[in-house]
C-alpha cells in the first residue's frame, strides 16, 4: 500500500476518527472514505500488509522447526492463553496476542480466555469466516423472555444492510427459505460430500423442523467482478486462511474493505498507537479525540476529529470506554446509565456428539473445503424451547474420512499396519454445539482498581461464568446430537460437553459481544438503535459490544451490517449538522 | 525466472509477482509443478541417527530406533528409521510436550529393553525381526504389560506416525499432496488409493 497512508504525528483534524482495523473497523473506514470523509483508521498493533507480511503462507509441515507445533517454552513466556485458541499454531502464532505483554485478571472462582489479535485487519485474518444472518426471532428473544433488554431493532432495520455486506464481502451459500435462518447474497455453496447429503436426508425426515445445511462462509467460490476489483479471486481451498491468503480468498480487511477505502484516498492509518481515552469536551458534549500511547516507544499523542467510532473489539472498546473518565462520567465515557461492562455474552461452544459413518468406502474428496455444514437453531421461539432452559443453539457439522492420525491410536505394528496407515479410513461426523449465552448483569468486565500494563492503562477484570441456562442446553445439545446421529444411521456414537474444563471458559468462542448494550432508554443502555451513544451524539460503538442478546449465529456478519447502517446514518447526521 | 533455489520472502515475492502478471491459476500451477518445494525440502538428520539425542541417550536411541523399525518396517516404502522419526521423536518430545509425556517415553523404552532381558537375555536391538514384533505386540495385547504401559506405548507410536507422515517424504510421497486444490469436490476412491498428505498445520 502507499506509504503516505500511514501517519504518526497529525495535528490537523479529521473528519472521522475510527479506532480498530478488524471487521468492523475496516467496513466504517471503508464506508466513510467512500462517502468523501477524512478518516483516520487507528490500530494499536503493527501494519500487516497483504501478502507480503503472511510469512507462512503455503509454507509446508515438514519446514517448521516443530512440524507447526508450538514450542513449549514459547507458549509458557508468550501465549499460554492463546494456545487455547483452535487456530494457534506455529503458522498463525504471529497474528495471536502476546500473552505477556496483555495481562489481564479474573475474579476467583472465574474464568476467561480473551484471544487477541492486535494488529492491522484485527482479528479479520483469523476468523472462522462463518456468516449468518440473525433472524426475526433472534431481535424479539429479550423482549418475549423477560431477560435482558429488548433490542432496539428488529430484522426488518438491517435486512437491506446484510444484503449490502453480504454482495461486497462475498458470502457462500445455499438459499434454504428457512425463517429460522434467513437467506442472503450468496455466491454457490461449498458441495456436500455423499455422507452430509445422506444424513440430511435421514435428519429431516426424522425431526421435521431442523435442517442440515452447507455452511455459509466468507469465501469467493465465484469471484464477482465487484471481488475482482478488490484484487481477489477465487477460493483454492487450501483451508490455510488464517496465516493470511495472498489470493484475497476470504474476506479479510486486508484484503476487501481497506484496499476499497484506501483507493478513495480519503485513508489514513495511524499503527502501533494504543488509545489510552477518547477526549471529552464537557462544554459542547462531544467527545473531540482520542489519547493515544504509542505500542512502541510509550510515547503520547493525540488525534481529533468532528467524530469518533470505537471499533476496537468489545472488550478493547469498553476497556477504552470504562477508561475515558471526566467530571460529566466519572464511570466511563457516555455511560450515565452505569450498565457500561455488564452483561458480557460470548457463545458456549461446549457439546459434541461424534459417530462412525458406514458404507461410502468409494468416495472420497479434493481439496480442503474451508468450511462445513450446518444445522440453524430450531429453538428460536418460547414454543420451540426445550425443558429446563431457554433459547436455543446451533451444530457445526464435519464430516471426514480418518486418517493416520486416527488409525495410529489403533492396535498395529509392522507393515500391515503401515500399508494401513496411508488408506483412508471410515467415515467420520461430529456435530459441535454452538449455544447462546444469556445476558447476565453479573457477568462484567471492569478496570482493576491498581495493576496497569505497560502503556499505563488499567488491566481488565472478567468476572464471568456460564451458568445454569448455558449448561443445561449444553447437556441437552451433547443428547440431542448423539440422538440425530443414531436417527442417521450412526455407528459408535458418542457425546460429551466440555464446559467445565479450564480451556474451554467464557471467550474461547471469541464471540465476545454485548458490554455497551443497545436499547430505547438511556437509563439501562449506552447506545440507540443506530450503535449513537445515548449520551453523547458523535460517540459511535459499532463492535459486538451494542448487542443486547447474543443470538446463536456467528456474529461478524451482523457486526459489518450493524456498522454499514451507522455510517449511513451518521454520514446523515453530519450533514444536517446534527452531530 | 526460474522457481529452485528461492528463500522463503523471495518465494512469496515470486508467487505475488506472478498472480499479478498472469492470474492465479496458471501461476500456481506453474510453481508448484516445478521443484520449488524441492528446493525448500526438509534435511534429515543423517548425523543423528545413530547418536544421542537431545532427551534420549545414545542406546535409549539406539532401542527406539529399532521400535519405530518396527512400527513401520521398510517396504515398498521407507521404514520409520529412514525418515529419521527416531530423530523426530526425540526433537518433538523435548521441543512441544510436557515432562509427563516425556517420562512416559522414557519408561516405556525402558521397559521394552527390560523385557527383551528377561526374555531373552538380550537388548531389543538384538533380537530378530519376529521377536522384535512379538514384543511390542504383547504390549498392546496387555500380556505382561500394564494398561498404563500400553499407554505409554500408544502416545509413543502415535508420535512416531505423526513424524512419518509431516515428513517431506511421508506427505509428498507415501501420500498423495495437493498444496493448492484450486476447489473442493468429491471424488471416486479406488482400490489403493492413499490418504492426502497436504495438510500444512496439525
Amino acid at each position: 500500500m502507499n506509504k503516505d497512508i500511514y501517519i504518526k504525528q497529525q495535528n490537523k483534524k479529521f473528519d472521522v476518527l475510527v479506532v480498530g482495523s478488524g471487521i468492523t473497523g475496516g467496513w466504517a473506514a471503508k464506508e466513510f472514505c467512500e462517502r468523501g470523509f477524512n478518516t483516520l483508521m487507528i490500530e494499536r498493533g503493527r501494519v500487516v500488509e497483504h501478502r507480503k507480511d503472511y510469512i507462512t503462507e503455503g509454507k509446508p509441515v515438514w519446514e517448521y522447526d516443530n512440524r507447526s507445533k508450538v514450542d513449549n517454552l514459547l507458549i509458557e513466556q508468550q501465549y499460554k492463553i492463546q494456545k487455547d485458541c483452535y487456530a494457534f499454531h506455529d503458522g498463525t502464532k504471529q497474528f495471536f496476542g502476546n500473552d505477556r505483554d496483555l495481562p489481564y485478571e479474573t475474579t476467583e472462582g472465574t474464568d476467561f480466555r480473551w484471544i487477541r489479535a492486535n494488529q492491522l485487519g484485527g482479528k479479520s485474518l483469523l476468523w472462522h469466516r462463518q456468516s449468518y444472518r440473525m433472524c426475526e426471532d433472534d431481535f424479539l428473544a429479550n423482549k418475549r423472555d423477560g431477560v435482558g433488554n429488548d433490542w432496539p431493532i428488529r430484522y426488518q432495520d438491517i435486512a437491506d444492510w446484510y444484503s449490502y455486506v453480504e454482495t461486497f464481502a462475498g458470502i457462500s451459500g445455499s438459499k434454504e427459505n428457512l425463517p429460522n435462518l434467513p437467506d442472503g447474497e450468496f455466491l454457490p455453496p461449498f458441495a456436500m460430500t455423499g455422507p452430509e447429503k445422506a444424513l440430511k436426508v435421514a435428519i429431516e425426515k426424522a425431526f421435521p423442523g431442523r435442517n442440515l445445511i452447507m455452511g455459509r462462509t466468507a469465501h469467493l467460490t465465484k469471484p464477482s467482478t465487484l471481488h475482482i476489483s478488490q484484487g481477489r479471486v477465487q477460493c483454492q481451498t487450501r483451508n490455510e486462511c488464517q496465516k493470511g491468503c495472498s489470493f484475497g480468498a476470504y474476506f479479510s480487511t486486508q484484503s476487501s474493505t481497506l484496499p476499497a477505502a484506501a483507493k478513495t484516498n480519503n485513508l489514513s492509518i495511524a499503527a502501533n498507537s494504543v488509545v489510552h481515552s477518547v477526549i471529552y469536551d464537557e462544554k459542547r458534549n462531544r467527545a473531540i479525540g482520542v489519547r493515544v500511547i504509542d505500542n512502541d516507544d510509550l510515547s503520547t499523542r493525540e488525534y481529533f476529529a468532528d467524530v469518533v467510532f470505537l471499533c476496537a473489539s468489545t472488550i478493547g472498546t469498553t476497556q477504552i470506554m470504562l477508561n475515558s473518565t471526566s467530571k460529566k462520567f466519572p464511570n466511563g465515557i457516555a455511560n450515565s446509565s452505569g450498565v457500561l461492562g455488564h452483561y458480557l455474552m460470548d457463545h458456549n461452544y461446549n457439546a459434541r456428539a461424534t459417530g462412525d459413518i458406514e458404507g461410502f468406502e468409494d468416495e472420497y474428496y479434493k481439496g480442503r473445503r474451508p468450511s462445513s455444514c450446518y444445522m440453524p437453531n430450531f429453538q428460536t421461539r418460547p414454543e420451540l424451547y426445550r425443558k429446563g432452559y431457554l433459547r436455543g443453539f446451533a451444530y457445526g457439522i464435519s464430516t471426514f474420512r480418518s486418517d493416520w492420525r486416527g488409525k495410529s491410536q489403533q492396535d498395529g505394528i509392522g507393515s500391515d499396519f503401515k500399508q494401513q496407515l496411508s488408506l483412508p479410513g471410515k467415515w467420520g461426523v461430529n456435530f459441535s454445539a454452538q449455544g447462546e449465552m444469556l445476558p447476565h448483569f453479573d457477568n462484567q468486565m471492569s478496570l482493576h482498581p491498581t495493576k496497569t500494563d505497560k502503556w499505563g492503562i488499567p488491566l481488565i477484570n472478567f468476572n464471568v461464568e456460564y451458568r445454569e441456562n448455558e449448561k443445561a442446553m449444553m447437556d441437552d445439545a451433547a443428547e440431542m446430537g448423539a440422538e440425530m446421529l443414531r436417527a442417521g444411521g450412526c455407528t459408535n456414537v458418542k457425546s460429551g460437553t466440555s464446559y467445565d474444563l479450564p480451556h474451554r471458559a467464557p471467550g474461547i468462542a471469541i464471540h465476545e459481544v454485548g458490554t455497551a448494550r443497545m436499547g430505547r432508554d438511556p437509563k439501562n443502555s449506552v447506545l440507540n438503535q443506530y450503535c449513537q451513544s445515548h449520551d453523547i451524539p458523535n460517540l459511535f460503538v459499532t463492535d459486538g459490544s451494542g448487542y443486547c442478546s447474543s443470538g446463536v449465529v456467528n456474529p461478524s456478519l451482523t457486526f459489518m451490517a450493524l456498522t454499514a447502517r451507522a455510517v449511513d446514518y451518521c454520514a446523515k447526521e453530519i450533514k444536517a449538522q446534527r452531530l | 525466472m526460474k522457481a529452485t533455489n528461492l528463500s522463503q520472502p523471495q518465494r512469496r515475492k515470486f508467487m505475488q509477482h506472478l498472480v499479478r502478471a498472469m492470474g492465479v491459476t496458471s501461476a500456481t500451477a506453474l510453481v508448484y509443478g516445478s521443484n520449488l518445494n524441492v528446493a525448500m525440502a526438509y534435511q534429515v538428520r543423517t548425523d543423528k541417527l545413530d547418536g544421542a539425542g537431545q532427551l534420549f541417550d545414545k542406546p535409549t536411541m539406539q532401542t527406539l530406533k529399532h521400535i519405530v523399525d518396527t512400527i513401520l518396517p521398510r517396504t515398498d516404502t521407507p521404514s520409520g528409521a529412514d525418515l529419521d522419526c527416531h530423530g523426530f521423536v526425540d526433537h518433538q518430545l523435548f521441543r512441544c510436550h510436557s515432562e509427563k509425556e516425556q517420562q512416559a517415553c522414557l519408561q516405556i523404552i525402558s521397559q521394552i529393553e527390560k523385557h527383551a532381558m528377561a526374555n531373552f537375555k538380550q537388548s531389543f536391538c538384538q533380537l530378530d525381526e519376529k521377536q522384535q514384533l512379538e514384543l511390542l505386540q504383547s504390549i498392546e495385547a496387555m500380556n505382561g504389560f500394564t494398561q498404563l504401559q500400553r499407554n505409554q506405548f500408544k502416545f509413543l507410536k502415535s508420535l512416531i506416525v505423526f513424524g512419518y507422515f509431516t515428513s517431506e517424504q511421508g506427505a509428498r510421497e507415501i501420500l498423495r499432496y495437493d498444496p493448492v486444490p484450486g476447489g473442493f469436490s468429491v471424488i471416486p476412491l479406488k482400490k489403493g488409493d492413499k490418504c492426502w498428505g497436504s495438510l500444512a498445520y496439525y
